[in-house]
């Protein structure tokens, strides 16, 4: 159980991870398109590419960077526990925050602080993305602007 | 005011909605003509095709599970039913524009309402709305703002270069021509930042932005309350008095109607049922159903009675099930047998007026 090599995992991770966001945004643009603004925007005579790409996107685009910074969360917390199994990137030649978690679970009640410190930076990475995330969607959401 | 000049022939309109519950006739044989400088007021209840014939009339219908089945719509001497999707495309907006019924969701809330109505003037016109160095500043505008915050000067700095295209300077134009204060301040304001009013002027503004032919008001009072439906009113007469568009209104609101047109079309499960002058129709209706209409309005002119004001009894009836014969007999208090079994057909009379009726109110009958 050596683990794949980090590239194989990023790959697995991406090609899975994306579907949550692709499904949040479909269901965005469902229900904006049956607004009126979508409507008037057709009625001005604009094309159905000028449509999504100006008036959809923009109006989902808050969603989207929320759900994307989550997912960022979600894939190195997934890719820890992944390490933490063994199942993730060869803890020798690679090290990761999972594998150091994993390969510190051993002597945990002996020599805690290797395990407090690679638990606690997957802590504050995961939460500065949520915290980058909750910025630009206040940043883009012009409702959201005093 | 009106010429003779047709500008929107509509011949034999046939809009149906094929749905899992069964065909509806939303626009069923439609026929009338739009002339020049001319107010068109269609009045009806709620889902009898008035809409819809206007939403046909822009090809806005929602395809499945709409579809134009039939029918002629010549726009000076073209077939819009015909015209490629891309010419159709040039004309919205530019030819024929509408204004919706509801000014809290017409309106993007992500733009500013300079935006939005420079969107038409770069869409059909030409004209430039963002240019290269509008863009690029505002690009690193954005990453200066995430890392740093926003400065004051360089947000001025940026809506100065929105302000000297020439898109924006006509949304400006448009925004004091609709009569809206302080217009070089309102145009970058958020649509969530106006009121109901405000905001249906904005529309307004849109769909004038490129002085079209026709302008199409789909029950655009509808949502507001009195005293600005009656400002409302008075700004697109205005606007009607200087530049001249025909004008359809699409209204339950008879009031409104009366104010506005010249001509009325009052329209009954999909069908054409009267078609008059308002004078006409307002002096002497002759179909029960456009009787009932105005005879179920309390007048404030008329002296206090006891008696209950008259009502069409019952309801619009079932789209998927409409009756056999006249469509309004079930509701009609002169409906004799002969409604039930024959639909009337649309008589032309000598002054003009269509009537689609078996025993028509005459005038000293009823």
């Amino acid at each position: 159980m050596g683990g794949g090599s980090a590239i194989g995992i990023i790959i697995i991770l991406a090609a899975f991870g994306w579907t949550g966001v692709a499904r949040m945004t479909r269901g965005m643009f469902l229900s904006l398109r049956n607004q009126e603004f979508t409507e008037a925007a057709r009625a001005i005579g604009a094309s159905p590419m000028r449509i999504m790409f100006k008036h959809l996107l923009p109006n989902s685009l808050a969603p989207i960077i929320v759900g994307i910074t989550f997912s960022i969360g979600g894939v190195i917390l997934t890719e820890s526990t992944l390490s933490f199994l063994g199942l993730g990137v060869n803890k020798i030649l690679t090290p990761t925050w999972g594998g150091m978690l994993d390969e510190a679970n051993k002597y945990i009640l002996d020599q805690p602080w290797p395990a407090v410190f690679s638990g606690f930076l997957i802590f504050l990475t995961v939460l500065a993305v949520n915290f980058i995330g909750d910025g630009l969607r206040d940043a883009l959401d012009p409702r959201l602007k005093v | 005011m009106t010429s003779t000049e047709v500008i929107l022939d509509i011949k034999n309109l046939k809009t149906y909605f094929y749905t899992s519950d069964g065909v509806v006739a939303a626009v069923d044989d439609v026929s009338f003509q739009l002339h020049k400088g001319e107010t068109l007021g269609i009045v009806g209840e709620s889902g009898c095709g008035k809409s819809q014939t206007m939403l046909s009339v822009m090809r806005l219908i929602q395809e499945p599970p709409g579809k134009i089945v039939s029918g002629e719509i010549h726009f000076h001497d073209e077939n819009l039913l015909k015209v490629p999707l891309l010419k159709m495309r040039s004309l919205r907006g530019a030819a024929i524009s509408m204004i919706f019924q509801e000014p809290m969701t017409s309106l993007n809330p992500v733009y500013q309402v300079g935006d939005q109505i420079a969107e038409s003037l770069t869409l059909h016109q030409g004209l430039r709305g963002w240019d290269w160095g509008y863009r690029l500043v505002s690009w690193g505008l954005f990453w200066k703002w995430v890392f740093t915050g926003f400065p004051r000067e360089t947000k001025k700095r940026l809506s100065r270069l929105k302000v000297e295209t020439p898109a924006w300077q006509r949304s400006v134009e448009l925004i004091r021509l609709v009569g809206i204060p302080d217009p070089e301040k309102r145009v970058f304001n958020f649509p969530h930042e106006m009121s109901g009013g405000m905001r249906q002027r904005v529309m307004i503004a849109m769909a004038m932005a490129c002085n079209p032919e026709i302008l199409i008001a789909d029950e655009a009072t509808t949502a507001l309350d009195v005293t600005i439906q009656a400002q409302i009113l008075e700004l697109m007469k205005d606007l009607k008095r200087r530049f001249g568009m025909a004008t359809v209104l699409v209204t339950h609101n008879l009031a409104v109607v009366a104010e506005m047109a010249d001509n009325i079309l009052v329209m009954y499960a999909g069908k054409i049922v009267e078609y008059g002058t308002a004078a006409q129709i307002f002096r002497q209706p002759m179909h029960p159903y456009t009787w009932g209409l105005l005879h179920s309005i309390p007048r404030v002119d008329q002296p206090k009675t006891d008696q209950k004001l008259p009502t069409i009894e019952g309801m619009v009836p079932n789209p998927y099930n409409l009756p056999v014969g006249c469509k309004f007999h079930p509701r009609c208090f002169k409906a004799t047998s002969v409604c039930k079994e024959q639909e009337p057909p649309l008589e032309k009379m000598a002054d003009g007026r269509q009537i689609r009726c078996w025993h028509r109110i005459t005038e000293g009958g009823n």
